[in-house]
């Protein structure tokens, strides 16, 4: 399963313009300052954006195409995606969140929460099931958002700034689990941050983004970081 | 650059304030009458209303047959029409919020009509499409035999057409106002737009939507133009407590004022118990 996108959105003052294409268990660190562009890119491969040209393509299946009129919506797309703000549902427990996509796709509750237990394990928040969404520290919202993600068992991981919202301290952590628990080596991953420490340590490659374009010169960064 | 901003931020210097301050004083002493004026306007009719209210019979009035009739008629079409209200209303309110329709802002215009109208037209217009001569219930009449005026059928539309703008326009209010990425998010979970609407949206907008209700409920309580032009007022089956008062005051007033202090009692009641009962602070199992 690999991910090719060329993306073109077009605002009142600015266009985005991206092509990029990612292996299976490739990791790409899309970099850039503020307004550059990168959630666009995301919100657009995952389908919450509209095409202004390009194309979509993950694995075999053609999720956008602007010149052939496609559009798969975001809920048949499989693209996991975790947002800057977690969006974890207030109104739910933890482990409902993470149960959500499953019984959506008709899982039954049982085996739903089962599972979902099992991934709020593997992310260090077992304790957090039965809290609601609204309860939630950052730290633990982002770890559930993550789960939530994951649980659907995505195509394709896209990642927003999964650092923002931590302290310095925990960062290390949260690296650690993103290289264990999401980049499993199998399907695309593309990380949107604006710290280049990240994007060397967990990227195996690296786009600037600057006013909605590639910058020239983007090298794979993940070279010059290997020990 | 920080040096410029805080330089900015310094400059305004203290502005004077002496002379503002004595006619402010002085409207807000106006302000203080007009407001409570305002309030004796609102409250004191009930005072008036309790004090001249038949306490020795009152009991008797209250719980006479016509009177317990009428009071379980208005409870069953109210609940009714508030049920019609949120089957159609809220779909009505999310395809207001949450669609491009072109024509929303026309839609909603219209929707808010039936709250600015006068009642009776209202079931004027209902007997225009609904009466044996109307532009649907003739063909109801010849097709099926089935007459919608005058039933307690008619009653049920009659305040449902009166009250749903208010349930409609407070759950529009509740969706605008709710956070769109929390849908956005459910959708790239794989979840369908009914099931986004089911289980993120409804229970987010919840307290709209029972605030919206609890508006439709009252509203339909004390529903009395429409009904009376499009249901008539038949004891039984369509003379509600707003009805039965109004016959009342012409025969026996205090009967009128016992009927008045039961369906104020009634309905604040019943929005207390819709209060507690859905309003609780939950987030249950789905």
């Amino acid at each position: 399963m690999s991910l090719d996108a060329h993306v073109v959105v077009r605002r009142a003052d600015f266009v985005l313009d991206l092509a990029l294409a990612v292996e299976p268990g490739e990791t790409v660190a899309l970099v850039g300052s503020n307004g550059a562009g990168k959630t666009t890119f995301l919100h657009a491969v995952a389908g919450l954006v509209r095409l202004d040209d390009g194309h979509v393509r993950l694995g075999g299946r053609v999720l956008s195409d602007v010149r052939a009129g496609t559009h798969v919506p975001p809920e048949r797309r499989r693209c996991g995606l975790v947002f800057q703000q977690h969006l974890v549902f207030p109104h739910l427990s933890a482990l409902e969140n993470v149960a959500f996509g499953l019984r959506a796709a008709g899982v039954r509750r049982r085996e739903a929460r089962r599972r979902a237990a099992g991934w709020l394990d593997r992310l260090g928040v077992a304790d957090c099931g039965r809290r609601c969404g609204a309860q939630l520290s950052g730290g633990q919202a982002q770890r559930v958002a993550l789960a939530r993600s994951l649980a659907c068992a995505p195509d394709v991981v896209l990642l927003d700034e999964p650092f923002a919202a931590l302290d310095l301290a925990s960062r290390p952590a949260v690296r650690d689990l993103l290289r264990s628990e999401v980049l499993d080596g199998t399907r695309p991953t593309v990380l949107v941050t604006h710290d280049p420490q990240d994007a060397r340590e967990l990227a195996d490659r690296v786009v600037s983004l600057s006013f909605g374009s590639p910058c020239r010169g983007t090298s794979a960064a993940g070279a010059d970081a290997a020990p | 650059m920080s040096m410029v901003e805080t330089g900015v931020a310094r400059s305004p210097g203290p502005r004077p304030v002496g002379t503002a301050r004595r006619p402010r004083e002085r409207t807000s002493v106006g302000l203080a009458l007009l407001a409570g004026t305002g309030l004796v306007f609102v409250v004191a009719p009930f005072v008036a209303l309790l004090l001249g209210a038949p306490w020795g019979r009152l009991l008797g009035l209250a719980v006479s047959g016509p009177a317990l009739e009428a009071l379980w008629l208005s409870l069953r079409t109210a609940t009714a029409a508030t049920a019609l209200c949120l089957v159609l209303g809220v779909p009505l309110a999310w395809a207001l919020a949450r669609t491009t329709l072109p024509c929303r802002g026309v839609v909603r215009s219209v929707v808010t009509v039936p709250m600015v109208l006068p009642p009776v037209v209202g079931g004027v217009a209902l007997l225009a499409l609904l009466g044996r001569r109307g532009l649907v219930g003739r063909h109801l009449d010849a097709w099926l035999g089935v007459s919608i005026p005058f039933t307690t059928g008619a009653v049920v539309i009659a305040e449902a057409f009166v009250a749903m703008p208010f349930l409609v326009l407070s759950v529009d209010g509740a969706l605008r106002s709710a956070d769109v990425s929390l849908e956005r998010a459910a959708a790239t979970l794989g979840a369908s737009r009914w099931y986004v609407f089911r289980r993120v949206t409804l229970p987010l907008v919840g307290p709209g939507v029972v605030a919206g209700a609890v508006l439709c409920f009252a509203r339909a309580m004390g529903e009395f133009g429409a009904t009376v032009t499009f249901a008539g007022s038949l004891p039984g089956v369509t003379r509600t407590m707003p009805l039965a008062i109004y016959l009342a005051m012409e025969s026996d007033p205090e009967l009128a004022v016992a009927l008045s202090l039961v369906l104020i009692v009634t309905s604040v009641a019943v929005l207390v118990a819709l209060r507690s009962r859905w309003l609780r602070p939950s987030g249950g199992p789905s």
